[in-house]
């Protein structure tokens, strides 16, 4: 049914498994849409109580799918291609609107983060209701140093605006750890005890009318729309556009298409050597 | 002249005493009406420099008064609202928060002392107190988030962020002072025996300082905090608890406290949470009974 996840329900909690391992699940438009119809199918289903979203493999996910694949479109049909300003915001507003499904179901969801969760994976991690991390998962937006600003702006929400600076203003990576004393995580855990954490927890939240839930979720939610995280996000799409116009960023696009994605973002990053911040 | 509390000020001070412990403080309607009254009668005050709100007995306050005594105070063959539809439920829960901002409203800084229990109502008055010093041993919860409704007032997103507030929102999960302390949601702890001596050492200090200057410091926070929609969330809050309380669980809820009565139904609630505590730092290990235990 899902070609880029898994889809399990048990217990009264819904397992989604971003299911891209070869790729590091990398997000493309497909497992986004997939990811969207998951968790409104598991918004509906009257079993579930709560979500927990998480990668197969090595890590939750290593961002947006820099290489897509073409996308299978209706011959004889002329669509948006990527090049306008106005085309570039219109798709990554198509991809945003699958993310937002995590903030606008009634059902809460946790992120439960191994490995690597960088860029559009932060993006997905916290618009989660919790992240709960391994102790050695590595939180960046690596792409902040040549190529984008997220297209989705949570950060400001969790951890403030000089943590969200030193983070965003530098592409440098934080531990599960830090991101729990950051207050980007929830709380962080052992990776062999990371599993047994999320389920835990979800045993306690299926004990709960989801009515409730939704109740306590959503006035929360309410909050943040309040400070302006809805207008925020799309606000965020369009700031993602005009950072991909900088001179580095179109130098990066010619690297790739001239050395390959590995190879260009090797010869970039290269210059911030280790890059974690602490 | 106060039934349901103590008032008393003192060198620079008001003391705000909720003084029904045989209900371990619960906030009843005329309870809340009378620390509204405090609170504007210490802010006319020109004595007065701030104030402390706690507890008498063992605990700051359980929340909510889930039984109370219905008084026969009202005019013979007059009307008013009942509980049951959803527009006099919001009512009456705006009502009960208009008396509560008072704290947040008032131009005098207000400090929590909360030692034991401080539970769902009782975090209502606290968070919106403008500090919180805690006990390490005080416990704090809102455990009707696990069948009744949503608190019908929302300062905890300000103060612990999203994730936070849910984790304890969305379970009913407590934790203690000291706990608290680490993620926000309170000031300070402090062990319980030098919880008072803090307290009033915050109250001598701020009594040393102009009032206007109080005012002009707590109210610019408190302005910043209204630009971030808080004043508009407390409205929304009273309708989304309105909302909670037509969920089916609070229909067993009530159900059950007919058949089975309050106590027997809030321990066969709590029972399913074992020991009901979350853990701020480190993983959350339970064994059968659902007690946490060292990692």
């Amino acid at each position: 049914m899902y070609e880029n996840l898994i889809y399990e329900t048990e217990n009264g909690r819904a397992r989604i498994i971003m299911n891209r391992p070869q790729k590091r699940n990398a997000l493309s438009a497909g497992l986004l849409r997939d990811l969207r119809d998951a968790l409104w199918e598991a918004d509906d289903d009257t079993s579930v109580h709560a979500v927990v979203l998480k990668g197969a493999g090595a890590c939750f996910s290593s961002g947006h799918d820099l290489t897509p694949g073409q996308e299978t479109r209706q011959a004889g049909k002329s669509y948006r291609g990527r090049r306008e300003l106005d085309d570039d915001i219109w798709e990554m507003t198509q991809q945003q609107r699958c993310k937002l499904t995590l903030f606008d179901m009634h059902k809460p969801v946790i992120a439960q983060v191994h490995g690597y969760c960088i860029a559009g994976a932060t993006d997905i991690a916290l618009l989660c209701d919790m992240v709960i991390a391994a102790d050695d998962a590595i939180f960046a937006v690596t792409p902040a140093r040549l190529m984008a600003a997220l297209p989705t702006q949570m950060w400001l929400y969790h951890i403030g605006p000089q943590r969200a600076k030193r983070i965003l203003l530098t592409g440098d990576s934080v531990t599960g750890k830090e991101a729990e004393v950051m207050g980007l995580a929830l709380k962080s855990v052992p990776l062999d005890q990371l599993e047994a954490e999320v389920e835990g927890l979800l045993d306690q939240m299926a004990k709960i009318d989801p009515a409730v839930l939704a109740a306590n979720k959503r006035i929360v939610n309410l909050g943040l729309e309040l400070m302006g995280a809805r207008t925020m996000q799309r606000i965020a799409v369009e700031n993602n556009a005009r950072s991909r116009r900088t001179p580095t960023a179109e130098k990066l696009g010619r690297d790739m298409r001239e050395k390959g994605l590995k190879g260009a973002l090797r010869e970039s990053d290269g210059k911030f050597g280790g890059a974690r911040a602490k | 002249m106060y039934e349901n509390i103590l008032y008393e000020t003192e060198n620079g001070r008001a003391r705000i005493i909720l003084n029904r412990p045989q209900k371990r403080n619960a906030l009843s309607n005329d309870l809340l009406r009378e620390l509204q009254d405090a609170l504007w009668e210490a802010d006319d005050d020109t004595s007065v420099h701030a104030v402390v709100v706690k507890g008498a007995g063992p605990c700051f306050s359980a929340g909510y008064d889930l039984a109370p005594e219905r008084g026969p105070r009202r005019p013979e063959g007059k009307s008013y609202r009942g509980g049951r539809a959803i527009d006099d439920d919001i009512w009456h829960l705006e009502r009960a928060q208009r008396f509560r901002m008072a704290l947040f409203d008032m131009h005098k800084p207000v400090i929590a002392q909360v030692h034991g229990f401080c539970l769902a109502g009782g975090t209502d008055i606290a968070l919106l107190c403008d500090m919180v010093i805690a006990a390490e041993d005080a416990t704090f919860a809102f455990p009707p988030a696990r069948d009744l409704g949503s608190l019908p007032n929302q300062m905890w997103l300000y103060n612990v962020g999203p994730q936070w507030a849910k984790r304890l929102l969305l379970t009913g999960d407590s934790v203690t002072g000291a706990e608290a302390a680490d993620i926000g949601l309170v000031l300070k702890a402090v062990p319980s025996d030098l919880l008072e001596a803090e307290v009033e050492g915050l109250l001598d200090r701020m009594a040393l300082i102009d009032t206007g200057l109080l005012a002009a410091n707590k109210r610019i926070v408190n302005l910043g905090l209204e630009l971030m929609g808080a004043r508009t969330l407390q409205r929304l809050a009273c309708e989304n608890d309105a909302r909670g309380h037509l969920a089916p669980a609070a229909d067993g809820y009530r159900r059950s406290v007919k058949e089975n009565g309050l106590k027997e139904t809030l321990r066969a609630r709590d029972g399913k949470f074992g020991d009901g505590r979350a853990r701020v730092r480190g993983p959350e290990i339970r064994d059968k009974a659902g007690r946490l235990i060292e990692a």
